[in-house]
Parts: structure tokens; C-alpha cells; sequence
């Protein structure tokens, strides 16, 4: 029994790689684009200090259809001056253009439609806490810009600039 | 485990006084699943709690945030730590049998974890993160059979659990750790605290399933409460009789007193009439009598037969009355004499089996019985009189009775 033992803790290695890969893979080979963002400061108790970023005509969309929470869904974006936002929300991967994958959060009614909250993993900035901080405050009063790469729907950070 | 204590160390004194031998001593402790020298698990206590401090300093020293490191050569020299780690504890695994180092090593192997979500700003869904940590841990701990890393990654997925159903999503990989544990315990070493965590998990996690199902999808809200405490102790008594069948010999006299626990605090709740009433019309609405028959009753009664034990025919026939009394309107006076007459029952056989646990819990229930047919008999006095009259008869009754039946036994 010892001998398939170096096979679990391979598979943990093995675990590790196929996280990073994924984390890296959209910086790297992914299109980026900027998108604009607002938040705030919250802290983690594994993670540490993050910052929450909200991103305008993203991170909530107005819908004709219901999605429920936690429902997946694609978000097809469209440029907008320098800027993307999100132009619709399906729940079917899109054939072409740039979009990200994501969940509902929450929906409620809202005038003839539903506001829909999404979520796509990048709404935490980590940083140190003296960093977060400073970025909480600027982030009052200005709207930070945020560069991502975009990979297939996946999508992470690449920088937060102010 | 108060009376292990005292036998340990009298024990100890017999054999420094010379009334026995240290191999008459190991013989006896060996009786109570006992060791004689427990130097080895003491030592192997505080290795894992600074095996814990070590890992949680290097779990907070990454939510420090080292940004001024490349995120890349953070996560590389975390991961090629994880690596060097497991076969350090592989190493001592083979020359020495010591898998106590792997505990650290799963704890690295999710420090990993947190910091690459860290350093690249994963948000994405957390419990993920969590469910790849327990899983690898628990593929580490089938093959070294360490109680400790048995417990660790339990406790993970425990979390995972959590986090799962507090995001409303089912659980589905959770009855994978179930098997995991069900494994471990069976092949590793006992592990008392496992195994109450996972008793536990399958007394909330069966009910639970079998809500979630029943009613698509449905997170377990206080709309379907009803069912979920009514199928709990029945479910825990189900696990009771298997782990009586599987002669689970080290987890058994644990298992008697938490399902007797289980099962007097949920008898409570037939003592009110509006709870049965609530109950009563839940199940009549969504769970069929057929399906409570072939899912809770036969299943019961089966596993009594294949048991053949007379004290276990009594509570099965307990079990199968207060099933039945949801399907029927309110019968105070019967629910209120089986009630009675079981409590007064586990009495007798805990003086009889110096179950002292048994006895315990029976006598509070009885307490607690009296107390609350007080309360709600309070503003009729010749009902409560008849009452309180009944149950005094029967409780002297059977005092006769066993004493008879006691005394034609010896």
C-alpha cells in the first residue's frame, strides 16, 4: 500500500499545475481588454485583503428573461469607446466574438425585466493590506480600469490601474 | 470514559504494588480496548498540533499578500515545497511508519491552494478550492491509514459541505468522502472523533438527500423542516442497527448513546399535540405511507429480524409505533403510554445492563416527561390527576415485574 501513495501526492502536484495553468493560461494566451470598475475593502480570513470590484454593465445586467441563482451563464461583451461592457447574457456559449463565462448571483424584477447579477471570478482584487487600502480610497472617488485577459469565456486579472 | 480512566491507572498501581504482572495488566486493558503505554499517542498528539501551527503560520504568512514576488515564483515555491514535503513524509512513511509528517504536507498541499486563488485573483467559487483540497488529501490518507489525516481530511470536507449548501447547490462528490470515511474507519485505526463526525454526517446527510430529492431540488428551509426531523432519528436508528449487524465493536457503545440521545430529544416533539398536528399534515401532504413503509419500516424491521435480540425487538416496535402515530389524528393517551412505557423501559434495562448512559437518559427523559405534561395539564386537573395516576402505576408495575422477572433470571 505504500507504492500507490506516491501516486496521491503526484495527483496533488498534478491538482496545483491544472490550477495554475488555468489561472495563467487566459494572461497569457487570452485577448485583453479594459473594462471600468468600482469598490471597496473587505478582508479574507485565508486570502487575506482584497479589494471588491464591481464592473460597470457587467457585473449587473438588465435582462428580459428570468435566470436563476447560481444558474451559468455567457456574457457576450461589445466595445463601448475604450471601454467593454456586456451586451447579452445567454445561457448557450456564443459561436463567436469575445464573452466570459459566469453564475447569476441573484435577479429580481425590476420595470419590465429582471436586473441580474452576475459573477465571473474576478471580483477580488488581493493585495497587501496597506495596498488595498489605498486602492479603497481612490476607489471613492474615481473609477479604477481594469485590465483583463479573456480566454474562451474564462477570464482573470491583469491589472487594476487608477 | 471515566471508568477507563480509573481502571488505567489502577492498573498501573496493581503493577507497582505487585499484585499483578505488566502482562496481566495489558490483558485487561486489552479487554476495554485499552493500551497499557500510551507514550506513543501522547507524542503523536503534540506532533500534530505543532504539525497544525506550523501549517496555519504558513496559511496567514500568504494572506500577508507577498506582491512584490512574482505570483508565478510564489506559487512555484509553494508547490515545489508541497512536493519536497510528501516525500520527506514518504521517506519516514517507509523506513520509519511514521505518516504523522503527511498532515503537514496536506496542509501545504492547501496553502498551495489559497495562495495560487490569491496570487491570481480567483474569486471564482471558493468551495471548489476547498472540494480539491479534500480530495487530495483523502487519496493521500486511504493509503497511510493515519487517524489523525483521516480526521483533517473529514473535517475539510465538512467544510466543503457547508460551504456547498450554504451556496444552495446538492453536495453529489460529499458521498464520495462518506465512502472515503466509511473506508478508513473500517480499515485504519479507531478513531472515535471520525467516527462521531461521521455518524453525524450520515444522520443529517441521508435526510437531507432524500428532502432534496423528494421536492426538486429544494434546499432544506423551514418550509420542509418537518420532514427532515421526522426522518432524522429514524435514519439514526437505521445506522444503528447496521453498525449492530457489521459488529463495529470499538464505535458501538458510542453509537447506543448518541442515537438514544437522537431518539428521546425527537420523542419530545410527540408530546405536543400542535407539533404532531404540524408534523402529521407535512407528511400526509408530500410523503406517502407506502413510501415511509418500504424506506424507514422495512428496512427496520428487516435488519431486527437478522438481529435476533429481544431488546432490540422492543425498540424497533417502538420505532415502528411512533411512525405510524403520524398517520393516524392525535392519540394522546397512546403516544403518551408508549412514550412513558419505553422511557420506563430503559430505565430497567440500564440498571439491568449497568448501562449507566442508558439509565441517564432514560430517568431525565422520564423527568422531562413529567415536566412537560405538567405544563400542558396544568388547567385540567382530573385529566392530569388520571395522567400523572396512570403513569405512577405503571412505572410500579413494572418495578414488580422486573424484579420478578430479575429474580426467576438469577
Amino acid at each position: 500500500m505504500k507504492k500507490p501513495l506516491i501516486f496521491a501526492f503526484i495527483f496533488q502536484i498534478l491538482i496545483l499545475i491544472s490550477m495554475l495553468f488555468f489561472a495563467y493560461a487566459p494572461l497569457k494566451l487570452g485577448e485583453m481588454i479594459k473594462v471600468q470598475a468600482t469598490g471597496y475593502d473587505p478582508r479574507d480570513l485565508l486570502l487575506g485583503n482584497y479589494s471588491n470590484l464591481r464592473y460597470e454593465h457587467i457585473s449587473s445586467i438588465f435582462t428580459k428573461e428570468y435566470f436563476k441563482n447560481k444558474e451559468q451563464i455567457y456574457l457576450s461583451l461589445q466595445k463601448q469607446g475604450s471601454f467593454y461592457i456586456g451586451k447579452t447574457l445567454s445561457r448557450e456559449k456564443p459561436n463567436s466574438g469575445l464573452f466570459l463565462k459566469g453564475r447569476v448571483d441573484y435577479s429580481y424584477q425590476k420595470d419590465d425585466g429582471y436586473k441580474t447579477h452576475l459573477i465571473f471570478g474576478i471580483e477580488k482584487y488581493y493585495s497587501t493590506a496597506k495596498n488595498s487600502k489605498n486602492l479603497e480610497k481612490k476607489l471613492r472617488k474615481q473609477k479604477a480600469i481594469v485590465t483583463l485577459g479573456v480566454l474562451n469565456g474564462l477570464v482573470r486579472i491583469k491589472s487594476v490601474e487608477i | 470514559m471515566l471508568n477507563k480512566t480509573f481502571l488505567k491507572n489502577q492498573t498501573k498501581i496493581w503493577v507497582e504494588k505487585g499484585i499483578i504482572d505488566k502482562n496481566q495488566a495489558m490483558s485487561i486493558l486489552g479487554l476495554y480496548n485499552l493500551s497499557y503505554d500510551d507514550k506513543n499517542k501522547n507524542f503523536s498528539i503534540i506532533s500534530i498540533l505543532g504539525y497544525l501551527f506550523l501549517g496555519l503560520s504558513v496559511i496567514v504568512m500568504i494572506g500577508h499578500n507577498w506582491e512584490n514576488l512574482p505570483a508565478l515564483a510564489r506559487a512555484g515555491l509553494l508547490i515545489f515545497t508541497t512536493l519536497a514535503l510528501h516525500i520527506i513524509s514518504f521517506y519516514l512513511f517507509k523506513t520509519k511508519n511514521n505518516s504523522n509528517l503527511f498532515f503537514l504536507a496536506n496542509l501545504l498541499y492547501g496553502a498551495s491552494i489559497i495562495l495560487i486563488a490569491q496570487a491570481y485573483h480567483l474569486g471564482t467559487y471558493a468551495p471548489d478550492g476547498v472540494f480539491w483540497w479534500a480530495f487530495g488529501s483523502f487519496l493521500v490518507a486511504i493509503f497511510i491509514k493515519n487517524p489523525w489525516v483521516n480526521l483533517q481530511c473529514f473535517t475539510l470536507a465538512l467544510i466543503w459541505l457547508y460551504m456547498e449548501l450554504d451556496n444552495d447547490f446538492y453536495p453529489f462528490a460529499f458521498w464520495i468522502f462518506l465512502a472515503f470515511c466509511a473506508y478508513s474507519l473500517y480499515f485504519s485505526k479507531q478513531s472515535k472523533t471520525l467516527y462521531f463526525l461521521f455518524l453525524s454526517s450520515i444522520i443529517y446527510f441521508v435526510p437531507y438527500s432524500l428532502v432534496y430529492f423528494s421536492f426538486g431540488g429544494a434546499w432544506v428551509s423551514y418550509k420542509y423542516m418537518e420532514y427532515y426531523l421526522f426522518l432524522t432519528p429514524f435514519f439514526g436508528y437505521l445506522a444503528f442497527l447496521s453498525i449492530y449487524k457489521l459488529n463495529l465493536e470499538p464505535y458501538f457503545n458510542m453509537t447506543k448513546i448518541y442515537i438514544n440521545l437522537l431518539v428521546n430529544f425527537f420523542s419530545f416533539f410527540l408530546l405536543s399535540k400542535s407539533i404532531h398536528l404540524d408534523f402529521s399534515l407535512a407528511l400526509w401532504q408530500k410523503l406517502p405511507f407506502q413510501i415511509t413503509l418500504g424506506i424507514i419500516i422495512m428496512p427496520i424491521l428487516a435488519l431486527t429480524i437478522a438481529l435476533k435480540n429481544k431488546d432490540l425487538y422492543i425498540i424497533s416496535a417502538f420505532f415502528v409505533c411512533v411512525i405510524t402515530s403520524f398517520f393516524l389524528p392525535y392519540p394522546f393517551w397512546l403516544i403518551n403510554i408508549i412514550l412513558f412505557s419505553y422511557y420506563a423501559y430503559n430505565v430497567y434495562k440500564g440498571i439491568m445492563s449497568n448501562d449507566f448512559s442508558r439509565y441517564f437518559i432514560a430517568s431525565l427523559s422520564v423527568l422531562i416527561f413529567a415536566f412537560m405534561r405538567y405544563i400542558s395539564l396544568i388547567h385540567d386537573y382530573i385529566t392530569a390527576a388520571i395522567f400523572f395516576f396512570i403513569c405512577a402505576l405503571i412505572l410500579l408495575m413494572s418495578a414488580k415485574i422486573f424484579k420478578k422477572y430479575s429474580g426467576a433470571l438469577s
